[in-house]
């Protein structure tokens, strides 16, 4: 018998989404980054192109993590109360192809950061590295509306990724998208229906599909990772059989889970050498995202990207 | 592509007799469908529909059992690509390779670890399931599969492609029904001849696919058919190439020569390199995954992956059923109760994160469901929260004596009150209303 | 005890009973119900009235007497009367039905029901007979005597039984009459019984088709042998009382010493009031109705009959029974001849019955090769889907926010309640049409179906519901924390205070449109059906009867179907107990119906969950499904 290969015919594709701006396009990085573009399921090049690899993105927070624990902290030496300072060492030490700079610092329960302060650390972490720019708020709707439009404008022209939409709150960060030319993420609560609801309330204020990535609220390995790795499936599936509303590409946020989870920090002999399995921990959640499809990952330890990065060369064709 | 549900009552007899269990035809059909049923149920069921609809209802893929008794595991059977689409059925099985060659001492160590690595993870363990023996080619494997036969329970993989180790080696353990790996071009009618002397599982190895679909096809001419797959892939890009084709062909094709499952050797130098091949082996595709000996802290990760990609994507989306901490409440703060539903819980949580009171929520097991079916259902009653309220020792949490229930049902007041001798305060019918709740109620955001 | 009189304003109906009776309970004694959403706890002040003046005692302040010097709110559930009283009844709090009859719809498959030769016979009927009287030659006692004849005239071979009662009248019956007489025979399936004999050309047998809804009654009387409809009414069913909803009242079945009792008594009391009315209206008695049939979901059947109704409510939601036997009417407590024959309309399932069966029974969807829909929304919202080959049902929690629960503008369809609500955006300005025209109280389904769609289409709210709070009108407002829209200022409404809709009613009116299209959205999907091959859809019940069908498919209730092929059928439960009174080939296919319909059970079906979600957005997350909603160009919708 001969073996005619299964190939599938899809009708759509995931979309193309382009982070950063160069002097050129009205911004000052040096790299841009592009996400998406595939007309095949992950990795698999028999039927379709892949013209844009996934990115591995590291975050730094704008307000010292007290509660890393050691594993965690040790690479980053003295660096983890500057955020510029961090951002240029996960850029120049660790490779990282984007920053994710979140704005902890704003929760009005915590530090309560006024979104001037924001603002300038935006401005700071812009002019330190040269590659794209996400910002991502504390989480606070309200605090958030107040914030993300001083960071917007501290960052016009950069076409920074801007984070995030969800669907009680998503007017304020969509205009402030529209009038500084930034992106927005659409983040949804592990669920595609309103993942796609999110999607269409942000085109129907005006944003255009290549302006939005989609961020499905993540979980780590052993801690509901399977809700978001078929969600993932499915919304690649979706846009593979020529769903507009969810073709864009998508984002996972993979350090900040993974190190919730207990067997990254807690000291139980029987799990293997706790100095290694926070970054292993990652390293597999961020495995199964992008087996499921992830465009984009969120990454804490330098390492754990390391080892990402190796698979993904491991996965390129021979 | 699989008939529908009319498709395939257009072949049933439609007489609504019952005799299948279910009461009608119609029901019968979506059984079938989902595969909760199977056709000789029907007491009426025509020889022409038996082959209309048998066709399509053949497995595309063999279960496979490797091993005998408590531990034997079973692979394979699947039915689908993408695990949203059903579930995948029968997890892969985690083998860890030992080379027959270790010394005695340490190859006894090395069973003893493998046999030892089981993680309890909320009341599951889990663990490798099978002890892969590499036959070095000295003249070991049959002494090093006597010593694995005698101090472990585990099923085993013998790896060696001399089919004279290889039956040596089953004088000591073929009972145990292990896994043959396996049958090249060179050697397959002399595996074949074993696995069937021994009634064993054999793998195919080949070195790509086209040789992969002539081992198989030889291997069922020579009327064996308890068979896995190998491709041979190099790299992981080929693995994920390999796997895919190997299911999809099987599966959307009904290519007979593909209808098994599949191993994958994961020997990449690096340990956390070889983890992360067998994630991606795990996630796509693969029945049977070999591994070095790792460390645990890499093994954790790969039968935890294994556990999440294989848990069943139909069962509702569950909150452990107990007392939750939303914020940093102290004894002082509010109580709420509501189900351990997924939605219906983070919708609460998300609220009363929304209204900055830090608040315990005591989540109560009505199976995944949502507050008023789970009332409707009688399983959100006063009885039931009642107990949760001692089972989980709220009156230890908290120093005041208030609850909050769902306005939805506020009905239950009374009784409850009753029952748990606490003060009930009615909330808000929806979730939504909770911060406007709290304000009313005088509790403030700390 | 002493007995007190209360006067309830604004009508000036005046009811006697006795000292420390409930308000709640005296005003539907007036005829003046009043919402109880809570069933009678205090829980959720829908019963909230005004005592003017009198003593009274406060249930909910420990039994507290007081005596009314200004005006006070109490909650009629709470509150007993010590003394005569004078009582407000706000007009949101009023129970009451319009009087205005739902014409129902009739199939021709099931039209030609009501003709001979293939309707069979009447659940019950006067034959007129003429015996040979006795002699040597035929000494055929007196019984055997009439079932021959009887049986030769109905030209069947089932049994025939009578009482004792009968068999003592019998002799002087056929001798006064010289053997020339009328018989009462009424079906009991498998048998028939004589339950009198008397002289031809007396009155009418007549028949009674029942309605029992969760929320109204509605009985038809009915000429057996001429099918004429001699009058029809409806009440709102007493059993609210004990709560709003199905499961309300079987908790209350369960959990109360007498529960179960209060609650027949409740329905059998309403059937019975309805009964009484309509035989004075047509100069009847009582003794000529002999046949009852009954149309009512499994609850409403079980309690009626005072069976044990829980095991409805818990999985796998199994009723007592699906088809009750013939039962007389003596057994039940109504109102007629004490041995007409009762037949109820079997149910499908715990949460599908006779009233379903009735429906499709009524819309001919049985019948028919094309592919039909049927949707009643009432309490609970049920849907079927079939044809002639096969049916599937199911039951969705979707019905009370469209009869107004939850919601504080919602009310039943009644006076002053809006049916219709239009919005305009660039005059600021809202055009409502009141059902009888009077000044707007509040609003029914239709009138929040087309707030809805209104709203929607001015961007007042967004795809997903949420009120825009930039929103440049003082309409949009925000209080206690809450958005809120203004539908109509106090000096616009009947009620004195501003009409708004909040954003919690909103988000419950949208889970409950959402209920209704996902149930549909998943019958189809586990059939493996897509919505385009919907060839016709029955819109059953008062709901379905005033609903606006472009609104209703603007907001994504009912799937986007071209006008043509939707049926407004109106009250299909009456039909099909009108359709089982007149004709037993009906209540055979009524049985088999009951039995060829699969049930579906929703929360067993893990997308249901999925459906449910892709539904709660305006009108739907897959917009593609709603390609006339969308190429009617509602604003801002994506290409």
């Amino acid at each position: 018998m001969e073996l005619a290969i299964p190939v599938e015919q899809w009708s759509g594709a995931v979309g193309t989404v382009t982070l950063g701006a160069t002097a050129e396009q009205g911004g000052t990085r040096r790299r841009t980054l592009t996400l998406g573009g595939e007309s095949t399921l992950p990795f698999l090049r028999l039927e379709g192109a892949i013209p844009n690899p996934p990115a591995l993105a590291m975050e730094v927070l704008d307000a010292s993590p007290e509660k890393w624990p050691e594993p965690l902290r040790a690479p980053f030496g003295n660096v983890l109360d500057d955020p510029a300072a961090w951002a240029v060492k996960c850029v120049e030490e660790f490779g990282a192809d984007a920053i994710v700079l979140r704005l902890v610092s704003a929760d009005p329960q915590g530090q309560d950061a006024s979104p001037e302060q924001c603002a300038e650390t935006v401005r700071r972490v812009l002019q330190a590295v040269s590659v794209p720019l996400i910002i991502w708020g504390c989480g606070d709707n309200d605090k958030d509306n107040l914030v993300m439009p001083a960071c917007s404008q501290a960052a016009a022209g950069e076409r920074c990724l801007l984070g995030t939409a969800v669907q009680e709150n998503y007017k304020t960060i969509t205009a402030c998208a529209l009038a500084d030319g930034h992106l927005v993420i659409s983040e949804a609560p592990l669920d595609i229906s309103i993942q796609k609801q999110v999607n269409i309330l942000l085109t129907e204020q005006g944003l255009p599909l290549d302006r939005i990535v989609m961020y499905q609220v993540t979980g780590a390995l052993g801690y509901g990772v399977e809700y978001a790795y078929s969600i993932l499936e499915r919304t690649r599936l979706a846009a593979l059989t020529g769903d507009k509303m969810l073709s864009m590409p998508m984002l996972s946020v993979v350090g900040s889970e993974a190190w919730k989870a207990k067997e990254s920090w807690l000291d139980e002999p029987k799990w293997g050498a706790l100095e290694r399995r926070g970054i292993l921990w990652e390293a597999a959640t961020a495995a199964l995202f992008l087996h499921a499809g992830s465009h984009l990952l969120v990454m804490w330890h330098p390492e754990a990207l390391r080892l990402v990065r190796a698979m993904l060369t491991a996965l390129q064709p021979a | 592509m699989a008939l529908t549900a009319i498709e395939v009552y257009k072949h049933l007899p439609k007489s609504n007799c019952g005799k299948c269990g279910v009461p009608t035809c119609l029901a019968f059909a979506m059984k079938l469908v989902q595969k909760q049923a199977s056709l000789d149920q029907c007491p009426e069921v025509t020889e022409e529909t038996k082959q209309a609809l048998e066709g399509s209802a053949a497995p595309p893929m063999a279960t496979v059992t490797i091993g005998a008794g408590d531990r034997a595991v079973q692979i394979g059977g699947e039915t689908v690509l993408f695990r949203h689409e059903e579930t995948f059925h029968h997890p892969c099985a985690l083998a860890v390779r030992l080379s027959s060659s270790l010394p005695p001492a340490q190859l006894a160590a090395g069973i003893e670890r493998v046999e030892g690595c089981r993680y309890d993870r909320v009341g599951m363990l889990l663990g490798v399931d099978l002890l892969a023996l590499e036959d070095a080619g000295d003249g070991s494997l049959a002494e090093a599969a006597q010593m694995a036969a005698e101090r472990s329970s585990l099923p085993l993989v013998l790896m060696s492609t001399d089919p004279q180790a290889m039956g040596a080696a089953l004088e000591h353990c073929g009972a145990g029904r292990p896994l043959l790996y396996g049958a090249t071009a060179a050697n397959l009618d002399a595996m074949v001849a074993l696995a069937k002397q021994w009634d064993c599982p054999l793998a195919l190895c080949a070195t790509d696919l086209h040789e992969l679909v002539a081992l198989s096809e030889r291997a069922g001419q020579a009327g064996y058919g308890k068979l896995l797959l190998d491709s041979g892939a190099k790299s992981l890009s080929q693995l994920l190439n390999d796997q895919t084709i190997i299911r999809r062909a099987a599966l959307n094709k009904k290519f007979k020569p593909f209808g098994f499952p599949t191993v994958a050797v994961c020997a990449a130098e690096d340990p956390a390199a070889q983890m992360l091949e067998a994630i991606t082996a795990v996630a796509k595709y693969a029945g049977v995954v070999i591994v070095d000996p790792l460390p645990d802290e890499y093994l954790l990760p790969i039968v935890t992956a294994r556990l999440n990609v294989y848990s069943d994507p139909q069962k509702p989306i569950q909150v452990e059923a107990g007392m939750h901490e939303v914020g940093e409440p102290t004894p002082e703060s509010p109580v709420l109760v509501t189900t351990n539903f997924s939605l219906t819980y983070y919708l609460v949580e998300g609220d009363v994160m929304a209204s900055k009171v830090p608040a315990h929520v005591l989540a109560v097991d009505t199976e995944g469901t949502s507050v008023l079916t789970a009332w409707a259902a009688g399983n959100f009653s006063a009885e039931s929260i009642a107990e949760a309220m001692n089972k989980f020792a709220l009156a230890e949490k908290v120093a005041h004596r208030a609850l909050v229930l769902p306005g939805g049902v506020a009905v239950l007041k009374g009784k409850l009150e009753e029952l748990s001798g606490w003060e009930v305060v009615v909330g808000p019918r929806e979730s939504s209303g909770i911060p406007l709740f709290f304000r009313q109620r005088g509790w403030v955001p700390r | 005890m002493s007995r007190v009189r209360v006067r309830f304003e604004p009508e000036g109906e005046t009811t006697e009973g006795e000292a420390g009776a409930l308000l709640l309970d005296l005003a539907a004694k007036a005829g003046l119900p009043v919402r109880s959403d809570c069933g009678g706890r205090g829980i959720c002040r829908s019963c909230h009235v005004e005592v003017r003046s009198g003593r009274i005692r406060r249930l909910d302040q420990d039994g507290a007497e007081e005596t009314v010097a200004a005006a006070c709110e109490v909650l009629a559930c709470q509150t007993a009367a010590l003394t005569d009283l004078v009582v407000y009844v706000p007009p949101e709090v009023r129970l009451c039905p319009t009087g205005e009859e739902v014409a129902g719809y009739l199939g021709p498959g099931a039209a030609a029901l009501l003709r001979p030769p293939a309707r069979g016979f009447p659940l019950g009927q006067r034959l007129a007979l003429r015996l040979p009287p006795p002699s040597f030659d035929d000494p055929t006692p007196d019984w055997e005597r009439l079932a021959r004849a009887l049986r030769e005239y109905l030209g069947e071979d089932r049994p025939l039984v009578c009482d004792l009662g009968l068999l003592r009248r019998l002799p002087d019956g056929l001798r006064v009459h010289d053997f020339a007489l009328s018989a009462t025979v009424v079906d009991e399936g498998d048998r028939h019984r004589v339950i009198d004999v008397g002289r031809v050309g007396g009155r009418a047998a007549l028949g009674l088709a029942v309605d029992i809804g969760t929320t109204t009654v509605r009985v038809e009387l009915v000429n057996l042998g001429t099918g004429q409809v001699l009058g029809g009414a409806a009440e709102f069913n007493a059993q609210t009382r004990y709560g709003e909803d199905v499961i309300s009242r079987i908790i209350w079945s369960q959990e109360h010493a007498g529960g179960a009792e209060d609650l027949r008594r409740a329905v059998v009391g309403t059937i019975n009031n309805l009964v009484e009315r309509l035989l004075r209206q047509a100069e009847a008695r009582r003794q000529q109705v002999v046949a009852v049939s009954v149309a009512g979901n499994a609850t409403m059947i079980c309690l009626l009959l005072r069976l044990p109704a829980d095991t409805i409510r818990r999985a796998p939601h199994v009723p007592p029974v699906g088809q009750p036997p013939y039962l007389s009417a003596a057994s039940l407590g109504l109102l007629a001849h004490p041995e007409a024959a009762v037949f109820c309309l079997p149910a499908i399932n715990g949460y599908v019955g006779g009233d379903i069966t009735g429906g499709i029974l009524a819309s001919d969807l049985a019948q028919r090769d094309e592919l039909s829909l049927f949707i009643d929304v009432g309490t609970n919202g049920e849907v079927v889907l079939g044809n002639r080959e096969w049916m599937i049902c199911c039951s969705c929690s979707a019905g009370p926010a469209f009869e107004g629960m939850g919601i504080e503008a919602g009310l039943p369809a009644r006076p002053g309640a809006i049916e219709s609500l239009v919005y305009d955006r660039s005059s600021d300005t809202v055009q409502v049409r009141t059902v009888a025209g009077e000044p707007p109280v509040g609003l029914c389904g239709n009138g929040l179906v087309t707030a809805l769609a209104s709203l929607l289409e001015a961007q007042v709210i967004d795809r997903v519901g949420q009120l825009m709070s930039d929103y440049p009108s003082p309409r949009m407002r925000q209080v206690e924390g809450e958005w809120q829209f203004v539908l109509l200022w106090a000096e616009e409404t009947g009620l004195g205070r501003d009409l708004v809709l909040r954003q919690s009613e909103i988000d419950n009116l949208i889970r409950a449109k959402a209920a209704v299209y996902a149930a549909v959205s998943t019958l189809l999907e586990v059939l493996g059906l897509t919505g385009e091959q919907i060839e016709r859809l029955y819109l059953a019940g008062a709901f379905g009867s005033h609903l606006d069908v472009a609104a209703a498919m603007k907001i994504g209730l009912l799937p986007d179907l071209r006008p043509e092929r939707v049926t407004v059928a109106g009250n299909t439960a009456l039909m099909g107990a009108y359709l089982a009174l007149l004709s037993s080939t009906a209540r055979r296919q009524l049985r088999e119906i009951a039995q060829a319909t699969t049930y579906l059970d929703l929360s067993s079906v893990p997308r249901f969950m999925e459906e449910f979600v892709a539904a709660l957005m305006l009108p739907h997350t897959e917009l593609e499904r709603f390609p006339s909603v969308v190429a009617r160009g509602s604003s801002g919708v994506v290409s």
